[in-house]
């Protein structure tokens, strides 16, 4: 697993490390139980990196996909995205909702609500482990599903954040069931949330 | 077979949750909103219903108020996310008999029903 540590100052990225492995491995569970069918997530890469290179992660703004948003709030604010392109959301779907792959091209009112639920638990078995291990009470709001390009997407959320020059916490992400389908978990906290959520995890 | 009904905006967790149950043989009727659940609450009268909270039209809390006005002995459970306590609370004062954290886990909505209507 690659991590990179950007420029923040503290040694416990390992430890946010096997936190998000361990919420994607019960959240992945969970949701297999909830659908019936197996689905493990996966998080081969967890970066730090600074707010502003997040659209280039996924390919660049112009790249159009689908967004599970949710806010947090609680001792640490910020934002939870999942992202998936195009073509992964609607494979996406068809892996949840056990459908013939490549039948969703746009989504309906079962698929978003399917991939709400989805953002629902990776996002509480994500701030769960991190609420747990820092001793601070962090929760998501719920989700909000949108389709359009990423830079759009990101430029709502990052308009109050991009100013200040904090990082952002990205793991790629892997949804594997009949098919491998890969997305991406941002973490974008407000100023010096990522800090202080790490300097917490250290004591 | 005891009667349970399913009152959440979110199709898909509608979906699932009464595959989950009517597989362990339990009827099923389902609501999307609170006033649609208040309406089928009166028109089947239900074992139990599950409710969420945030839903539109009218939200879970106000739709356990109108049930309980209606009659007194309904069983609601509450289905809230994290960092909704404050509303949790309400709606227990307002009738409700316990809750269910989301996201919702099959054995933890199997245990709440069987210890409402076994």
């Amino acid at each position: 697993m690659a991590i990179t540590r950007g420029n923040l100052p503290s040694d416990n990225i390992e430890t946010l490390k096997q936190l998000v492995n361990q919420a994607l491995e019960q959240s992945g569970r969970v949701f297999s139980e909830m659908v019936g069918n197996q689905i493990t997530i996966k998080a081969p890469v967890i970066e730090v990196i600074p707010l502003k290179n997040v659209a280039d992660i996924t390919g660049g703004p112009g790249t159009v996909g689908t967004g599970i948003y949710e806010a947090v709030t609680g001792n640490v604010g910020g934002h939870l995205l999942l992202f998936f392109n195009q073509e992964s959301a609607g494979h996406l779907v068809d892996m949840i909702l056990e459908k013939p792959m490549g039948t969703t091209a746009e989504l309906d009112e079962m698929d978003i609500s399917a991939l709400s639920e989805l953002g629902n638990v990776t996002g509480s078995f994500f701030l769960n482990a991190v609420s747990d291990r820092s001793c601070m009470e962090i929760y998501p709001s719920t989700p909000v599903v949108v389709t359009d390009m990423i830079g759009a997407i990101l430029s709502a959320i990052l308009a109050e954040l991009s100013t200040t020059g904090d990082s952002a916490l990205i793991i790629k992400t892997e949804f594997v069931g009949s098919q491998e389908i890969m997305g991406y978990f941002f973490l974008l906290p407000e100023p010096y949330a990522l800090e202080t959520i790490l300097e917490r995890l250290e004591a | 077979m005891a009667k349970i009904l399913l009152v959440d905006d979110a199709a898909f967790m509608r979906m699932r949750c009464a595959k989950l149950l009517t597989d362990n043989g339990y009827e099923v009727d389902e609501a999307s909103n609170g006033q649609e659940g208040v309406d089928k609450y009166m028109a089947i009268k239900p074992d139990l219903v599950l409710m969420d909270i945030t839903m539109p039209i009218m939200d879970g809390i106000q739709a356990v108020e109108e049930i309980k006005k209606r009659d007194p002995e309904a069983k609601v459970v509450m289905c809230s996310a994290l960092g909704q306590q404050t509303m949790v609370m309400a709606a227990i004062k307002a009738g409700a008999k316990d809750f269910i954290v989301k996201p919702y886990q099959p054995e933890k909505i199997l245990d709440t029903v069987k210890r409402f209507v076994g």
